[in-house]
């Protein structure tokens, strides 16, 4: 009875008006589906950002600051993040993460924090920058539970002995006279990625990752061929307490 | 801290022990020990800041350099190539006197009497030391190539050393016109590298290139078959530069003769080679306070102990840098470099009994050959009884993406800032 009369109703309305009705329904469909889509393909592409940003509200900060709710926040306004001068000076000029402004940042990031200590390079991409702020402009607390818990940040077991070590600063500040020949101490990245201040579990999933080649570089991998599990914790600890 | 690192660090600090116990006479004997380091470029003024730094405060550091600022060799052909400007790579001072508190001294250091362990100036005057650090770089054997001298090289000059010299090289290079031909001789091995001049070559290539000077030649007489990075090069110069750079080694040229700077012409057995601009890049050697001081014995450089960089000749002696016999390591500021922190790291453990961590030591270095397309060639050293030995290298390859020299470009701008800011604070 009711589809009868349903299609009852369109038969009494202009051949026309039903189009419409039809065409708007359609659309909002697609737009839900391109939505999701865009939800979906940015989470895949965030996982360039992943090595250093965590989205877990439950989680703290990481090599970067957490980024949950990212939009609509003042730059440099995560608690207990140590930001670069680059950042807070763009931040007390009053730069707040619009997506316009996100978009901006992600195409080239020293073109808006010049001085950033991300060492990130930029997206090309129109449609990926997208998605990613898509992503992270829909992205809830829900959607991280169950795989945060699961992955870890990127496979947990890499460098597990390190990691369970106490590091000793002053073997760590003795080995890094090897690293600042090339990362500044005081934090700036000007081509080569700082590295000062990093939780140390990141640090030494990281050079692990040279070491193995998870992460590919030549000169990393030799620096990093002769670093044992207590020299790599050592080193995390005494960057780690760097730039505090 | 596990068992097997107990034990290193039981030996460590047994080796510190055995090293406070020989250091009290110097502790007894004034207020503070004394640092002298002789020398301001890439090995020098690490070497001083880092025992500055370190000490913090509990070693007089007095650091002799006539200059009063130092321009870098690394990056000196990207000013050629127009790349950086030349105060880009001219650094002062300053902060290692108002950061570390180190004394400068400009002035030319002129003997070192090892018995009563003091320096001579050239206004002379006497700097006395506990433990000297030398690090003078290089000085040219200009007649290795016959004809060529210090007055010579006003004329077509060598720019080995940074600083008037790369002024002047600049100078003739950018008043180079179509149709004209620069011609550089090349050093033989083992010479200072930066500045390299494979891509010394490249960048004039990129000058005469973007000036549309397209009849215009580079021609390099090499006294060696083959060179660090070839492969590299010639794929470069072919790509960018075709026709433009022409390589002779010695079984081409059969041998360099000598040069006639005032008509401009390099002979070899093969031919006369006419350059509007010469380049001339002779044989080198330590810097001459080295070898003065016997501290070479008859080498043309100084024997150090690769575990820390002492001199083999003088307990109380380190030599780095270019000046130093340091193995499978090349003569670049990025070796100076590491190999300042092991001498200042031994230097504060002779000093003060502060301990003393195993020698490490690593290289890399970049060149340009064009615009964004940078190559690089590293490795990584261990100490041996018998020399600093290379562990393990690595070489850009031929044929990589437009992205990867990029990166790697962009990589040694980086780098360039960081080791400044580690030799210079």
């Amino acid at each position: 009875m009711h589809a009868f009369r349903s299609i009852g109703g369109f038969a009494l309305m202009g051949r026309t008006a039903a189009l419409a009705v039809f065409a708007v329904l359609f659309v909002c469909a697609d737009v839900r589906a391109s939505d999701e889509e865009a939800h979906v393909r940015g989470r895949e592409l965030f996982s360039k950002c992943e090595r250093c940003h965590e989205l877990n509200p439950e989680r703290g900060n990481r090599i970067g600051p957490n980024l949950f709710n990212v939009i609509g926040r003042p730059a440099a306004s995560v608690e207990g993040f140590g930001y670069s001068q680059g950042m807070r000076d763009v931040a007390s000029g009053g730069l707040v993460w619009t997506r316009e402004n996100l978009d901006r940042f992600l195409t080239d990031p020293r073109s808006v924090v010049r001085r950033t200590s991300m060492s990130f390079r930029g997206l090309d991409d129109d449609g990926e920058r997208a998605d990613i702020i898509a992503f992270l402009s829909t992205v809830k607390p829900d959607d991280f539970a169950a795989r945060s818990d699961a992955d870890g940040p990127a496979g947990a077991e890499i460098g597990a002995a390190a990691m369970s070590m106490q590091g000793d600063t002053a073997y760590g500040e003795y080995l890094s006279t090897e690293c600042v020949t090339c990362h500044q101490t005081s934090g700036a990245d000007e081509g080569i990625p700082a590295i000062v201040g990093w939780p140390e579990e990141d640090f030494i999933r990281a050079l692990f990752e040279y070491k193995s080649n998870v992460r590919n570089h030549p000169v990393m991998k030799l620096i990093t061929s002769n670093l044992g599990d207590e020299e790599i914790a050592s080193l995390a600890a005494y960057f780690s307490q760097l730039g505090q | 801290m596990n068992g097997l690192t107990r034990r290193r660090f039981a030996q460590l600090t047994l080796g510190t022990a055995v090293t406070t116990l020989a250091a009290p006479h110097i502790l007894r004997a004034q207020a503070k020990p004394r640092a002298v380091v002789i020398g301001g470029g890439a090995g020098g003024a690490t070497a001083a800041r880092y025992i500055a730094k370190d000490s913090e405060g509990a070693i007089d550091v007095t650091l002799i350099e006539p200059n009063k600022t130092f321009t870098t060799c690394f990056f000196s052909n990207l000013y050629l190539g127009g790349f950086r400007t030349f105060d880009s790579i001219t650094h002062s001072y300053s902060r290692l006197e108002s950061g570390y508190g180190i004394k400068i001294v400009h002035q030319m250091a002129t003997a070192i009497d090892r018995d009563a362990k003091e320096v001579m100036l050239a206004d002379g005057s006497k700097v006395p030391y506990d433990r000297l650090v030398v690090s003078p770089g290089i000085d040219l054997i200009y007649d290795s190539v016959p004809g060529y001298s210090q007055e010579a090289a006003q004329i077509a000059p060598h720019a080995w050393k940074a600083g008037p010299q790369t002024l002047l090289l600049k100078n003739k290079l950018d008043a180079v016109e179509n149709g004209q031909q620069i011609v550089m001789v090349a050093p033989p091995n083992p010479y200072r590298c930066p500045p390299g001049p494979y891509e010394r070559v490249s960048m004039m290539a990129h000058i005469l290139k973007s000036k549309g000077l397209t009849d215009a030649k580079i021609i390099v007489l090499d006294p060696k078959p083959k060179f660090s990075k070839q492969a590299l090069f010639q794929e470069g110069w072919m790509k960018y530069y075709p026709g433009m750079v022409e390589w002779f080694g010695p079984d081409v040229h059969g041998g360099i003769k000598g040069v006639d700077v005032a008509e401009g012409k390099v002979e070899t057995d093969l031919d006369i080679f006419e350059g509007a601009l010469l380049n001339i890049i002779p044989a080198q050697k330590a810097g001459a306070i080295v070898t003065d001081s016997g501290l070479a014995g008859d080498e043309k450089f100084c024997a150090i102990d690769p575990y820390t960089m002492r001199s083999r000749a003088d307990d109380n002696i380190y030599v780095i840098g270019d000046a130093s016999i340091a193995g499978d390591m090349p003569k670049s500021g990025f070796s100076a470099n590491s190999q300042a922190k092991v001498a200042a790291m031994s230097v504060r453990g002779d000093l003060m009994g502060s301990k003393v961590f195993p020698a490490r030591y690593s290289n890399t270095c970049w060149s340009l050959i064009e615009t964004d397309d940078g190559v690089k060639v590293g490795a990584q050293y261990q100490p041996t009884d018998e020399k600093i030995a290379s562990t393990s290298t690595f070489i850009s390859q031929t044929g990589e993406s437009e992205a990867v020299r990029k990166t790697t470009y962009e990589e040694s701008v980086g780098w360039y800032a960081g080791i400044t800011a580690d030799i210079f604070g």
